[in-house]
């Protein structure tokens, strides 16, 4: 499969950048590392007019302190994120999910900002042109049916980013540039559920940094993720936990899960229940109960729905007693 | 937490190359020819392909070996329709026995020829010609060295110190075997290589030699229905014994490590015989617990590296291989197949050592993760997994159309391809 013919282009600062995106809007996408948008690029699922390579902007680069938490770069690569001793030390959460990212060569070229504007991933949707032509269309890309869920008209192709659910734990903020100059907002509002339109950032917009608050600075956390090739594979399923103790109880918690939803989510009950208990295997159990209920597998990656949903309460419980443990 | 862990053994059998050719003809099953020049350089045409398995290797061997060369002087040319004769091809396990053989036949025709010339200079009978350690000898006059007695099979390069003393360089073997050819008279008990290749040049004109095998009528199962496809001129037996552990609540399988002994009649490069028996468990790994092709209508699902999950080195147990070796009659020096023989028996020691951790019995590979698990809760009496459309997947009694893991349920949508008019840019 060959790369479609695009124009690339290559700001060499964020003004640059999206000026050329205000420029070109309807035909452009932004391209970072690239890990993820050029094989969809060769099955066809894009095909924009230009290529905006924001490689170029140093300014988006980079991991630095900021009011007592972090400021990371939309373009810091997930390696640089995995060997940053800031985020090791204060947001290790972070760390165990940009570990598991892909295999270390994609980490060396992914960026965070590309892996928390990952594509949704559905195996009707990510084939070839010529697959997805002989069986048909679906909603995410040129066609009105969706092969996942019969009937509806909803996507349901699923969010596969590793990072994002740790950052949701660590109530991180996202900057956005635009045309009307930037904007911010929590990670937590960025997403849609919507798996045809994952996001909502504009297309003449660029998501540039992600804030880290020192509030969350110091929470403990674990990434757990349910993957049947250890060396690279997109989570089946994931989990992240983040959380304070104080005097042998939860002082504040956090759970979110990716890959079973179209966005990543942060499960609000089991944070509520956490609070101010000690993690017993009962709690545990409890915690593990309400992520796997938020969860709505089906059937856009491998293994069943319903082994992935069981996978997301085993690693839940888990991941709560691990942590707590720490 | 509830892991685990279980020892499981399986034996298995395969075939060193189908006896009864694919395509359905008399033709040999493989041809070696090969040519050796003045300076003794030995150039063998063979079809055998060489996809990593070591098949130049082995030719090489054969024909060094048959020659009492060294391995050096060897040069393969491989899988050159436009210069080479015909082979079946790498599949079934079958090159070294057949192509193996047929080198070997090839370097023998050769070898008579050099004995006979090799015999007039030597003033012995043909038979008593000994072709060892890049020298041709009259049988009684070849003494073993005094160290480091090379054995008897394994053909060896002279050293630098060996070729110092033997006094010459390449390219003035031509000349020095002239001038030898006046100066000396009277017979000798030794000739080198080059020599007795010159004095078979001398003698014949060109120095060819083709060998051909096709295994022997009995091997092929005359009349037995399904004759056509089982039978093979020898069979190698292979022996594993897998570790692996088993988390109770995922149904998660690792294996730790995987003994594999092989019998490969005689190991003609043991080294090779080791790297292909690990790449035989390490596909047989891929089998048991990872790789599967799923269908829905017709269309595999997971077309692509990216779904269809080989293990990667992260999964990847150590692996203690252990040649057993036996001599095979028929076999090239004895040897048989160390191809795909020791794929089979790594599923089952792996299905062995699940039961031997977990007391269920899978009767459906691969041993993924959810199918584990459904049946460990089947046994537990748990809630049922329904992973399978109500199949268990410790006793599977029908065919699905897209392998064991039904995730795509029902008759899904209808499929009217669309006009592709919102596609941008060609299908390429």
């Amino acid at each position: 499969m060959a790369l479609p013919e695009f124009q690339l282009l290559r700001p060499r600062t964020l003004a640059e950048a999206v000026e050329l995106l205000a420029k070109h809007a309807s035909d452009a996408q932004i391209v970072a590392g690239g890990t993820d948008l050029l094989p969809s690029l060769r099955q066809r699922l894009f095909a924009p007019q230009y290529l905006v390579d924001i490689r170029g902007v140093g300014e988006l680069r980079g991991i630095r302190p900021r009011q007592g938490g972090l400021e990371i770069g939309a373009l810091t690569t997930l390696t640089a994120i995995e060997r940053s001793p800031e985020i090791a030390l204060s947001y290790p959460v972070l760390r165990e999910a940009a570990q598991t990212v892909a295999s270390p060569v994609l980490r060396n070229m992914g960026t965070l900002g590309g892996n928390i504007c990952l594509d949704t991933r559905c195996l009707w949707y990510n084939q070839s042109l010529a697959w997805r032509r002989s069986c048909g269309f679906c909603i995410k890309k040129d066609g009105d049916l969706c092969h996942v869920a019969p009937g509806g008209t909803k996507c349901w192709a699923a969010f596969s980013g590793d990072t994002p659910p740790a950052l949701l734990c660590l109530d991180a903020e996202i900057e956005i540039a635009g045309p009307s100059g930037a904007r911010r907002l929590p990670l937590s509002e960025f997403y849609t559920s919507l798996g045809d339109a994952r996001m909502t950032l504009e297309r003449n917009e660029l998501l540039t940094r992600v804030l880290l608050p020192a509030r969350t600075a110091g929470y403990r956390g674990v990434y757990r993720k349910l993957r049947i090739r250890g060396s690279i594979d997109y989570p089946l399923a994931g989990v992240a936990v983040a959380l304070q103790r104080s005097d042998g109880h939860v002082a504040d918690a956090r759970v979110a899960i990716t890959a079973v939803n179209p966005a990543p989510l942060l499960v609000r009950a089991a944070a509520e229940a956490l609070k101010g208990r000690e993690v017993t295997e009962e709690l545990a159990a409890q915690v593990g109960e309400l992520a796997a209920r938020a969860a709505k597998p089906l059937t856009t990656s491998a293994l069943t729905p319903e082994y992935r949903r069981e996978m997301v309460r085993v690693l839940s419980k888990r991941a709560v007693t691990e942590v707590f443990r720490q | 937490m509830s892991v685990r862990r279980g020892l499981g053994i399986a034996c298995s059998h395969y075939v060193s190359g189908a006896a009864n050719s694919i395509i359905r003809s008399d033709m040999p099953h493989s041809t070696v020819n090969i040519k050796v020049d003045h300076d003794g350089g030995v150039v063998a045409y063979t079809g055998a392909s060489e996809i990593g398995q070591g098949s130049d290797t082995m030719t090489a061997q054969i024909i060094a070996e048959v020659l009492g060369c060294g391995l050096a002087r060897v040069k393969v040319v491989a899988a050159d329709t436009d210069l080479t004769p015909i082979d079946l091809g790498s599949y079934s396990s079958r090159v070294t026995f057949m192509n193996g053989n047929a080198s070997l036949r090839a370097a023998e025709q050769v070898r008579k020829k050099i004995a006979a010339a090799a015999a007039q200079k030597l003033n012995c009978a043909p038979g008593e010609v000994v072709f060892r350690n890049d020298r041709v000898f009259r049988k009684g006059a070849w003494e073993q060295p005094p160290s480091a007695a090379p054995r008897e099979h394994v053909a060896r390069a002279p050293s630098p110190a060996e070729v110092k003393a033997q006094g010459r360089v390449e390219g003035q073997i031509l000349r020095g075997s002239v001038q030898q050819k006046r100066t000396e008279e009277g017979p000798k008990d030794s000739m080198s290589f080059e020599e007795a290749v010159v004095a078979a040049i001398d003698f014949s004109g060109a120095l060819t030699g083709t060998g051909s095998y096709a295994p022997p009528e009995e091997a092929r199962g005359g009349k037995f229905k399904g004759a056509g496809v089982g039978p093979s001129p020898a069979y190698s037996y292979s022996a594993q014994v897998a570790d692996v552990s088993v988390d109770e609540e995922t149904g998660e399988v690792t294996v730790h490590k995987i003994w594999a002994a092989h019998d490969c009649g005689r190991a003609l490069n043991p080294v090779g015989v080791e790297g292909q028996v690990i790449g035989s468990v390490w596909m047989g790994l891929g089998q048991a617990l990872q790789e599967e092709m799923i269908w829905k209508d017709g269309l595999i699902m997971n077309p692509g590296l990216l779904e269809y999950r080989s293990p990667s080195m992260a999964e990847s147990p150590e692996i203690e291989c252990m040649i057993v070796e036996s001599i095979d009659p028929e076999g090239p020096f004895g040897a048989k197949e160390a191809g795909e023989g020791s794929l089979a028996a790594t599923i089952p020691a792996i299905a062995n050592a699940i039961y031997d951790a977990v007391g269920v019995r899978l009767r459906e590979a691969p041993f993924t993760p959810e199918r584990v698990l459904a049946a460990l809760r089947a046994k537990r009496g748990d809630k049922k997994m329904d992973l399978t459309e109500g199949v268990d997947p410790q006793q599977p009694r029908r065919f699905r159309e897209h392998g064991g893991a039904l995730r795509f349920q029902g008759k899904g949508p209808a499929r009217v391809a669309q006009p592709p008019s919102a596609v941008q840019g060609g299908d390429h």
